[in-house]
């Protein structure tokens, strides 16, 4: 009696820690829960200490009064354990002093972080600060990861504040709330195709003319005539996915404005019902038949770069930006030119990299005080995205950094992903990419055209079912469409009355509904 | 009567002090997890807790029927499930005997070594080396067909063969594992039973029948039982990453792991993966309490419980 | 009677090599793949016989060898020690399920088996070990979880038990005056070799290929077993290569290329098929004899 008795006190205090996800934690984001949902900007400091200290503008020294606490980073690339806490305790340096806060980094494998990071937020594990990284505003937002913002920002993020163009915060923000810091990186994107520089002027064809996909037909054909054994456009890992037009995905899922920038027309399409998809699958077909795309493409398992290196492919469409032919050099190891087909643009989506603070953030007013710093200061931002100068890098003469002797990108400790990190604008740019890359990246995000619809992002929550139904249909045909293995004749017609069954139209019009609220708006 | 059962309790409790250690395991393991099923019926908000989140009745299993899919991917699991079950223990089973059969002993060994080495590949790996074989571009196949005179056959976009692809890579990656248990059980047979049917001339296929088959029947019983409860669920891999997630292929391959897979990715939804694990496993456990009910009254030492 | 006897081994034989050449082919393709240079596998295609050999997808791989050797040095501990205690948790479960005397064994046997087919997926498990148990980053992260005690291999032992054992041995000894424990150790153990030997294989290739625990509990390097390395490699190329990736402009020119995927698994495999013969015949015998004189 008394064994039963113990025992199932016991299965009701575990279960019931598990159910909460953990006492403490959960009380705590309970509380933030609270605090932030009615949206008012009048609510309660999360800390209290930070109530009785007056202006946020009152400078350093308050703040390096607090209590200490660690910050939790967490972020995706390869590093050592040892090398990231080198990183994380020369930050230390910097924050103790200006916030009595340590932080501590951890850096997740590209292929489990989203596994990793969703495991850590529904456990109540320490975690503050994480990157977009697979993991989307809309659903961390919709599903409660992450805490609003706005009052944060306001009180932690004077120099965040005081750098985002005010229109990029309508693409952080879901219901009213601001929910995630975007990056400072290239966020503009074009479209092109990268191709062998050797056999492009081997046959000697005048690119210039070249403005659309449809442009390169010619260019293909003699490049096929030039080069039989070569296929002018491959797939990278079975896919083509590059539509060269500048449509707008509206923050994704199904329902896009075709030409975003040429025309200020708000309705929203279904892509794979347009006359324009129908045109460019038709095309990418034909070009199958010829011999201009490599046959399987569709499920293709090399990378595009490799099959170009090889001298098996003479292209693969590829998002251009500057330094991009470089890049491009670098992973085939032959020149490469890049043909540019659509100008560079920007939608609420592209090149969309945020930072979020975790539900589960025991402090995030300290949270924000070190993204702030993450995203203003230039010594931060280089530790973070470089490492250790001397031994993940080290400075050359004219401003830009290189690898140590001995040490390359295969087998160094701290891996450079610049763009996930808050500001990689600010860190010391690579020999490779040449010193004025971040200037070039600056001039190119402003010039580019805005889309009609920037600053709208969609909220998919109420038709979670009809994506699920529909993302099952495209899976069936979208990549055999668009690397032209399908006939679109037979197969376009079967895919519209597919998604339409299961439901495409609930979404766009959905879709369209919260546009046009969104527009009467502005 | 009362003194009588305690004294029956006093008897077994040595064996009862050694179920203890596992009870504990599949308490703590198993059954306090379990409690997270409930996150099938609930709109799960991270902030609030698996208990905190709003209930959601049966909203989360909707996306499970909307759509006719729902029809071809419940055929394709069960069927492939059905597939591997009869023709994957008979494999296993003759190729269990014919190894006891053996005289020498080393080769015994061999054999029984190297058939298991598929079942140490990961499937993501399988998914290559099937690739290695069928790639139009690069495979060997298409090369063999080529060098023999005959066009090169586009195998990742025609569905034909994949039914007869997937049996034979999960036959590959699997029989080893499957004959290393029967032969187990086969090696446990009292040796005696075999002396006395060599004394009364019995015929190879005559010990085999009336010895060797009977003398397993309880282990093939309970492998095919807990395969039942199975057939609702299907190797992820097996189904979305050898056939390279290819559209053409999905009428044959898709399965409700990988249904659920392709609709879920983006979505990241706790709650809909949740309820499609709970419809799984009541429809599989329905059906082995039923099978395990028809074997029960036939032999109880057959059933599984 | 012996010719006819011969000709059945001789058959017998044959089948059995059509049988492993079918299961070895393909592991011989990827062994060949792995080792053959990466623009001679696109220009000349998959082949046996690599047309042009290189090693470097191995060197790859082990640049960073003090790494991998400790990879493969945790693997191996975790292996031994988890399949020991393994067997033993099956094995105390499993004989008392056989006896067909034990009271209320339908309804154990019920609740194991509903192990099989139910489950709260990952994150309440994650929940408890992590904040109850508190084994994130600990050793024992790789050994615990889901590993120590499986339904399928107690009800398989059981299975054996039932059908192997004769009741009339145990009321035998029982009449001799021999306890429980004693009978377990002293006439099941002995009889059980084939068994208990086919599950510690069963076990042993379970934690040596298991990887899902290291990704999930643990993330510092010093406790990153070799399967969880190079799971760790092939996750990366599998994500990056993927739609998702290319939508982020991650630098892709550092991915491993063909021959290191198969490198990868071909580094897994080979230490079983070197090992596994010796560590068999041991681990069966240790087990054996260590029950009988505890």
């Amino acid at each position: 009696m008394k064994k039963k008795l113990l025992a199932c006190v016991l299965t009701a205090a575990m279960t019931a820690s598990i159910l909460s996800g953990c006492g403490d934690s959960a009380s705590t984001s309970g509380g933030n829960a609270e605090e932030t949902s009615p949206g008012q900007s009048e609510a309660e400091p999360v800390q209290e200490e930070t109530a009785t200290e007056g202006t946020p503008q009152a400078g350093e020294a308050d703040l390096s009064a607090q209590d200490p606490y660690t910050v939790k980073i967490v972020c995706v690339g390869d590093a050592t354990t040892e090398a990231t806490q080198k990183v994380a305790d020369a930050i230390s340096e910097i924050t103790v002093a200006k916030y009595n806060t340590t932080v501590d980094i951890t850096r997740l494998s590209y292929g489990s972080f989203a596994d990793e990071v969703n495991l850590m937020l529904s456990s109540g594990e320490k975690l503050d600060l994480f990157p977009n990284f697979v993991i989307s505003l809309l659903s961390a937002a919709n599903n409660g990861q992450i805490v609003p913002l706005d009052d944060l920002l306001n009180e932690y993020g004077p120099d965040i504040l005081a750098s985002v163009p005010e229109a990029e915060w309508g693409v952080m923000t879901l219901d009213g709330q601001i929910y995630g810091v975007p990056n400072n990186k290239d966020k503009a994107e074009g479209f092109g195709i990268a191709v062998r520089t050797d056999m492009l002027e081997a046959t000697g064809y005048d690119v210039s003319a070249i403005h659309s996909e449809a442009d390169l037909e010619g260019l293909f054909a003699a490049v096929k005539e030039a080069y039989p054994d070569c296929y002018p456009l491959v797939s990278d890992n079975g896919q083509i996915g590059y539509y060269n037009i500048p449509r707008d995905d509206l923050g994704g899922d199904f329902g896009w404005l075709l030409d975003c920038i040429n025309s200020e027309d708000l309705t929203v399409v279904d892509w794979y019902e347009s006359d324009e998809y129908f045109e460019m699958a038709s095309r990418r077909y034909d070009w199958a038949q010829k011999g201009y795309i490599m046959p399987d493409a569709a499920t293709n398992t090399q990378n595009a770069y490799e099959l170009m290196a090889a001298g098996k492919g003479f292209g693969y469409f590829c998002n251009t930006k500057p330094g991009i032919e470089n890049e491009w050099y670098r992973k085939c190891g032959v020149p490469i030119t890049v043909i540019e087909l659509v100008d560079g643009y920007r939608t609420s989506a592209s090149g969309m990299n945020t930072w979020f603070i975790a539900h589960n953030s025991e402090q995030p007013a300290r949270a924000m005080q070190i993204l702030n710093e993450m995203r203003s200061n230039p010594e931060v931002s280089n530790l973070l995205i470089n490492g250790i100068e001397g031994e993940h890098y080290v400075k050359n003469d004219d401003g830009t950094i290189g690898y140590p002797e001995g040490v390359d990108a295969s087998n160094t400790t701290y891996s450079s992903v610049a763009w996930i990190w808050p500001n990689e604008l600010i860190s010391d740019p690579w020999e490779a990419d040449g010193p004025d890359i971040w200037t070039e990246t600056d001039a190119f995000n402003k010039a580019a055209h805005l889309s009609c619809a920037f600053g709208f992002i969609w909220n998919n929550a109420d038709v979670l079912n009809e994506i699920t139904a529909c993302n099952n249909v495209t899976a069936k045909y979208k990549d055999a469409l668009d690397c032209g293995s399908l006939n679109p004749e037979e197969a376009v017609p079967k895919m519209i009355q597919e998604l339409k069954d299961a439901g495409i139209d609930t979404i766009i019009a959905e879709k369209q509904a919260q546009l046009d609220a969104w527009a009467a708006q502005q | 009567m009362k003194k009588k059962k305690q004294f029956r309790w006093r008897k077994y409790l040595p064996l009862y002090s050694m179920l203890i250690p596992g009870m504990l395991y599949l308490f703590i393991n198993n059954y306090v997890p379990m409690a997270g099923i409930i996150v099938a019926f609930k709109k799960y908000n991270y902030s609030k807790g698996i208990l905190g989140s709003d209930w959601n009745g049966l909203k989360n299993f909707v996306f499970l029927f909307k759509t006719k899919d729902a029809f071809t991917i419940t055929r394709n699991t069960v069927c492939y499930n059905l597939i591997f079950i009869l023709a994957g223990t008979a494999a296993a089973v003759a190729v269990a005997v014919l190894l006891s059969e053996l005289k020498a002993v080393r080769m015994r060994k061999l054999y029984q070594t190297l058939i298991l080495l598929p079942f140490l590949v990961s499937i993501v790996v399988v998914s290559y080396i099937v690739y290695g074989f069928l790639s139009t571009e690069f495979g060997l196949i298409n090369h063999t067909l080529v060098n023999a005179g005959r066009d090169k056959v586009s195998w990742y976009s025609d569905p034909t063969w994949w039914p007869v692809i997937i049996v034979m890579v999960h036959a590959w990656k699997n029989i080893g594992y499957n004959c290393v248990l029967y032969y187990a059980a086969l090696m446990g047979i009292d040796a005696s039973y075999y002396e006395a049917a060599e004394i009364d001339g019995a015929t190879r296929w005559q010990r085999i029948r009336f010895i060797t088959l009977p003398a397993i029947r309880s282990t093939i019983s309970i492998m095919v039982l807990m395969a039942i409860g199975k057939i609702f669920y299907s190797d992820f891999g097996l189904f979305y990453q050898v056939p390279m997630n290819s559209g053409p292929l999905i009428d044959v391959t898709n399965t409700i792991d990988t249904y659920v897979y392709r609709g879920l990715m983006e979505t990241n939804n706790i709650g809909m993966s949740a309820a499609a694990g709970v419809y799984q496993s009541v429809v599989g456990f329905l059906l082995v309490v039923l099978a395990n009910w028809t074997v029960r009254r036939q032999d109880a030492d057959n059933a599984l419980f | 009677m012996i010719r006819r006897d011969r000709v059945f081994q001789t058959t017998a034989n044959i089948i059995m090599i059509v049988l492993m050449l079918y299961c070895m082919l393909p592991l011989l393709l990827l062994f060949a793949s792995s080792i053959t240079e990466e623009r001679a596998l696109i220009v000349n295609g998959y082949s046996f016989w690599p047309s042009r050999i290189d090693w470097s997808a191995y060197k790859y791989i082990l640049i960073d060898s003090t790494q991998i050797v400790r990879g493969y040095g945790i693997s191996a501990v975790v292996t031994l020690l988890g399949t020991v205690l393994n067997l033993m948790l099956t094995t105390l479960f499993a004989y008392p399920l056989s006896r067909k005397d034990l009271p209320g064994k339908t309804v154990i046997s019920f609740i194991l088996f509903f192990t099989m087919l139910f489950n709260g997926g990952l994150v309440p498990s994650y929940i408890m070990w992590t904040q109850l148990f508190h084994i994130k980053n600990t050793f024992w992260a790789l050994l615990v979880p889901n590993l120590m005690m499986g339904a399928f291999n107690v009800i398989m032992m059981r299975t054996y038990f039932a059908s192997n054992i004769p009741t009339e041995l145990i009321d035998a000894a029982k009449i001799d005056g021999s306890g429980e424990y004693g009978i377990l150790a002293r006439i099941i153990l002995p009889m059980a070799k084939p068994i208990l030997s086919t599950l510690a294989l069963l076990v042993g290739l379970g934690y040596w290929n298991d990887w899902l625990n290291g990704l999930y509990y643990v993330n510092q390097d010093r406790l990153y077993s070799i399967q969880v390395l190079l799971n760790r490699m092939l996750m990366d190329t599998q994500f990056l290569m993927s739609s998702a990736a290319q939508k982020m402009s991650v630098d892709t020119s550092q991915l491993p290329s063909t021959g290191i995927k198969m490198a990868i698994a071909v580094m897994g495999i080979l230490p079983v098929l070197v090992v596994y013969p010796f560590l068999q015949k041991y681990l069966v015998q240790g087990i054996t004899i260590g029950a009988v004189k505890g």
